[in-house]
């Protein structure tokens, strides 16, 4: 993974921030929030390979 | 509650002492003499007792029992606890009896994925954590209270109302000798989590109730683990929830766990349950020894206290002001906060030294630290015990997440108790010179302590009062000695003046000879600091002006300035 580029701080309030989405939008909707998500920051990131090894890691330890 | 067939006090390990009930003087007409009561004979009534014996004043104090607690309760002291044990000359005894540990580990599944390590250094004397129950802590405070001659210890005294009358504290008590009514100018509530005193002021603890349940299960057990704090997520043996586990002196192990979503509490704590599950825990464990049943109970997680903790003459302490989560060791530790932070003011207005507004500045400096505990205890509660579905899908992917990557892993530390800076009270004076002080305590702050060359420690020097701390020159010692001692002896309670030198000057109490105590406390030749006597500094400056000094003592004693 690359260097991380967040505070640890900033870390806890984007936990807590999903949290909050997740128990808003409902059971049905998490997944759908989560995989949109996940497009939005792979947009932003703009690195592919990137994208693609945290794809992988997300994928371990299920 | 106990294994079938033993009674209520029949511990494995320790002997309940059996106090006499006390008959009390009022009952023969003669009038209270002491100014304070307090009521509780638990680790935050003792230690308030104390403290306040420490200061020269006399207290009462009061409980409804003949014995100490029963059952496993608090099992944690951190440093800053055991910094005030020392000062009420209890350390040795502690320290003999305790366990001491530095670090912990949590596990993920059957997988190690975090390890904690408290701050710990060669300049500390006392390690970050002490294992010892709550039993042994109630004991030795006890002991040591009567030893004061200044505790008239009230066992079998139990307090059925508690009222104001003209502005004091006025007690309806009862005991196998008989009722009658106590009435002191101030009184201190250090009656627990179902205090009498909030409920008869009408009083009601406002807060947060978390989800999830703990069993807590006290066994004896042979094991040669170390001291060390063990949390395990999600483990084989209580799936999807949580589980910890922590060692005690004379073989006694803590071994907490939350309850399954669906589980109920009757059919968990039945005993032939309870013997089933703490078997596949230990197998977990890899114990293997036999081991015996102590004790054990149900526990919930709050987050509650008082709007205030001062009303009229009553001073409210420990469990009776706050309720936190056990996660982090936090409610011992701030109920012996509590009580070090009161006495003192207590004794200074008993000593004609300061006015009752002193006083006043108890709730916001000891309310301001429940709630920086409250928002750490609730940080951690919420990792243990998810509080909804979100969080708790956050709380698993963190956790996965930390079996591979190290970012992720300081969701798992469980934020331990720490010492409050009382930065924002009334009674701190904040020095205009603040950016230039290169280290060492702030304003609010507690002593940091030190390793002298002739292996004692900073703290070891402290004066019993407040403490004006100089680091002096060779030349400027004695002129700055009589000037500051001048200056205390304007007051009643003890003021004195502490010297450190880096060489032998005739005043100087402490030789820093490689300097290193001047540079962690960022001091130069002519720098001071007041501290109080609770060890919280209230003012240091750089180059130290003997008005500014007096002015800073008279914040500190909420006097007029």
């Amino acid at each position: 993974m690359a260097n991380p580029t967040m505070s640890f701080a900033g870390l806890e309030r984007t936990y807590d921030q999903l949290a909050q989405a997740i128990d808003s939008v409902g059971e049905d909707k998490t997944a759908a929030l989560l995989a949109k998500l996940a497009m939005l920051l792979a947009h932003q990131l703009g690195d592919e390979q990137l994208v693609a090894d945290a794809i992988v890691a997300a994928a371990a330890d299920l | 509650m106990r294994p079938d067939g033993r009674d209520r006090y029949a511990s494995l390990y320790f002997d309940y002492p059996k106090f006499d009930v006390f008959e009390a003087s009022e009952l023969h007409g003669e009038p209270t003499t002491a100014k304070v009561a307090i009521i509780g004979a638990g680790p935050v009534g003792l230690v308030a007792a104390l403290e306040l014996a420490r200061h020269g004043v006399a207290s009462v104090l009061l409980d409804d029992k003949t014995t100490v607690n029963d059952g496993s309760r608090a099992l944690c002291l951190a440093r800053h606890s055991m910094e005030t044990l020392q000062q009420l000359g209890l350390a040795e005894k502690f320290l003999s009896a305790a366990l001491g540990w530095t670090s912990g580990r949590s596990y993920y599944k059957s997988e190690e994925v975090f390890r904690l390590h408290m701050p710990h250094s060669a300049h500390e004397r006392f390690m970050p954590m002490y294992n010892l129950q709550q039993q042994y802590i109630e004991q030795y405070l006890a002991q040591a209270a009567r030893a004061t001659g200044l505790v008239e210890m009230r066992w079998g005294n139990a307090v059925t109302r508690a009222s104001v009358v003209d502005g004091k504290a006025h007690l309806e008590v009862s005991s196998a000798h008989g009722d009658y009514t106590l009435t002191t100018p101030y009184c201190i509530a250090a009656d627990g989590a179902r205090s009498v005193v909030r409920r008869d002021l009408g009083l009601r603890l406002n807060g947060d109730a978390y989800e999830g349940k703990y069993v807590i299960a006290d066994i004896r057990i042979e094991s040669s683990f170390p001291t060390e704090r063990r949390a395990f997520f999600d483990p084989a043996v209580n799936p999807g929830a949580t589980l910890l586990v922590h060692k005690q002196p004379h073989g006694i192990w803590r071994i907490d766990w939350q309850l399954q979503p669906g589980e109920s509490e009757q059919e968990v704590l039945a005993e032939p349950a309870m013997r089933k599950k703490i078997t596949a825990i230990l197998a977990m464990l890899g114990e293997t020894e036999p081991w015996e049943l102590e004790w054990w109970g149900v526990y919930k997680a709050y987050t509650l206290c008082l709007d205030d903790y001062r009303h009229g003459p009553y001073f409210f302490s420990g469990d009776a002001a706050h309720l936190v989560p056990i996660f982090g060791v936090r409610g011992l530790n701030s109920g012996i906060a509590d009580s070090g932070n009161i006495a003192w003011k207590l004794a200074c207005v008993l000593n004609s030294d300061a006015p009752d507004a002193l006083l006043d500045s108890y709730s916001p400096e000891r309310r301001g630290a429940t709630m920086e505990v409250f928002e750490n205890a609730s940080k951690s509660t919420a990792f243990m015990t998810p509080p909804t579905r979100g969080f708790r899908l956050m709380r698993d992917a963190v956790l996965s997440l930390s079996l591979r990557h190290s970012f992720a892993k300081p969701f798992l530390n469980p934020r331990q108790s720490t010492p409050y800076t009382y930065a924002d009270s009334d009674l701190s004076t904040q020095g205009v010179q603040l950016s230039e002080w290169s280290s060492g305590p702030e304003a609010g702050a507690p002593l940091i302590n030190h390793n002298l060359s002739d292996g004692s420690y900073l703290l070891d020097h402290l004066p019993h009062g407040f403490c004006l701390l100089a680091f002096v020159g060779r030349d400027q010692g004695a002129t700055l000695t009589t000037d500051l001692r001048t200056l205390s002896a304007q007051y009643n309670s003890s003021i004195e003046v502490l010297c450190i030198c880096r060489d032998g000057s005739a005043e100087a109490a402490i030789i820093d000879a490689d300097g290193t105590l001047f540079q962690r406390y960022g001091a130069s030749e002519g720098s001071v600091y007041l501290v109080r006597p609770d060890r919280h500094v209230v003012a240091r400056w750089l180059e130290v002006d003997i008005s500014n000094a007096e002015e800073a003592l008279l914040g500190a004693l909420a006097r007029t300035v």
